[in-house]
């Protein structure tokens, strides 16, 4: 794999020209309804909690006072709409979280810890738009002609992007950079995702379920369920970029080949001769492919199953299943392959099955048993892929 | 152009361990000043490419 090299090639054009240099040609952050910036600290036992929301003058309290000073900035479970938590702060967060753990269940400030705890389980769902970690978008967004290293500290990407306040305030600044622009696909699903787990812990607040206690199996299940879904998405997401697909060449997960024989519309297999021998489409998965280059895409662009793959004369054959509706394929025509990103409609009728599920006594996932295994053959040319050590 | 820093340079420098390239060359490679067929240089030059096409304009899938 050579997407270390590839973007190393990035680094040195950025560090040549002072330039940032684009990594995405899209957001990778989706610009929240409701953003507030939050620094939090703790020393001593003291949390302290700086805040800003836009157009106004930052605010900053310790303890108690810190958590009524986000419930003036909307961040409470008792506010219809949820807020996007900004920082450029690794350790916000959990210091919040901590200090949302001193709260007495009922006591007034319980719906902004609750806010908060949703804050925290929403954090690791890839692409969420709850919590907005600038640093890590900047780092997502652009590559500073900088070693990597230096690119974790928010100083650099506020001296870059031209973001002279280094206040809490200035964290919006840095934010509003990140999310400009047209945003990666499926982001706004990801973000239908957050609005729903909201309604859901708003509805629990209500019915005075208790965030502090651990999770059940059959919740946590869900959660994990739903957090796989998110990363699947957020893979594809990625992946529906043209800079990162010129990345993902490197990294075997886009493939660029040609047509090894014509084949008119009606065969059903094509074999495709790849540039790489590293490819990382398996038999069986599913692509979206197209006729052209990575970065240039028509209007037409198809699905198939990559049905086997070998080794002729040095260079990777892939036989793709293709669908009918193709056009005809002439020898030596230039074609991009990915995997197929995911249905958003079956992942939201597979979280919903669990859901169902979750309530269902009798259910795998509430009795604690495990399901049944379900086994199934697999091809010997798989299993000897495997074994080998090529 | 720019001096690199000694952070880049240092990265750089681990990155390229086993592909006979210096930083130097890497960077006359990447900006095409030099050719070389190695799959490590081929990659800097695709990356070094994708830097300066990226203000273009593209579409998505």
């Amino acid at each position: 794999m050579s997407a270390e090299w590839f973007e190393l090639g990035q680094r040195l054009h950025a560090a040549t020209s002072g330039r940032l240099v684009p990594r995405l040609r899209h957001a990778p952050l989706l610009a929240g309804a409701k953003p507030v910036a939050v620094r939090a600290t703790e020393q001593g036992g003291v949390v302290r909690v700086s805040a800003a929301a836009p157009g106004g003058q930052p605010g900053s309290g310790q303890g108690l006072d810190g958590l009524a000073l986000l419930a003036g900035l909307g961040v409470s479970l008792d506010e219809p709409e949820p807020a996007t938590l900004v920082t450029d702060d690794p350790g916000t967060l959990r210091t919040l979280l901590g200090l949302a753990r001193t709260v007495a269940v009922g006591c007034a400030a319980d719906a902004v810890a609750g806010h908060i705890a949703w804050w925290a389980d929403r954090a690791d769902f890839p692409g969420g738009g709850a919590v907005a970690d600038v640093v890590a978008g900047c780092r997502a967004r652009w590559i500073s002609g900088q070693a990597p290293k230096a690119e974790y500290g928010a100083a650099l990407w506020r001296d870059r992007l031209g973001v002279g306040d280094a206040s809490v305030a200035g964290v919006l600044d840095v934010y509003a950079q990140a999310t400009a622009g047209d945003p990666l696909r499926f982001l706004s699903d990801l973000a239908t995702d957050d609005s729903f787990s909201y309604d859901m812990a708003r509805k629990a607040h209500c019915d005075g379920w208790d965030w502090r206690r651990p999770d059940q199996t059959s919740r946590a299940a869900c959660g994990l369920r739903g957090r796989c879904d998110a990363a699947d998405l957020y893979a594809a997401a990625l992946l529906s970029d043209p800079l990162w697909r010129a990345r993902s060449v490197h990294a075997g997960s886009v493939v660029v080949g040609r047509i090894a024989v014509d084949a008119p519309a009606t065969q059903r297999v094509v074999p495709v001769a790849c540039a790489r021998l590293d490819a990382r489409l398996r038999a069986g998965a599913e692509v979206l492919w197209w006729l052209g280059a990575p970065g240039e895409v028509p209007d037409a662009d198809y699905t198939g199953t990559v049905g086997a793959g070998a080794v002729v004369g040095g260079q990777l054959v892939l036989d793709v299943k293709t669908p009918f509706n193709r056009p005809t394929l002439k020898a030596g025509d230039l074609v991009t392959l990915m995997p197929a990103p995911p249905s958003v409609h079956r992942q939201h009728h597979g979280q919903m099955v669990y859901r169902k599920l979750q309530y269902s006594r009798r259910s795998w996932l509430t009795s604690g048993t495990a399901p049944a295994v379900r086994r199934r053959s697999v091809p010997l040319d798989v299993l000897l892929a495997g074994a080998s050590d090529d | 152009m720019r001096r690199l820093g000694a952070g880049l340079v240092g990265h750089a420098r681990r990155l390229l361990v086993g592909t006979e390239l210096s930083v130097d060359d890497a960077l006359a490679v990447a900006a095409g000043e030099v050719s070389n067929p190695g799959i490590a240089a081929s990659a800097l030059r695709d990356g070094w490419a994708a830097a300066e096409q990226a203000g273009v304009g593209g579409r998505s899938k």
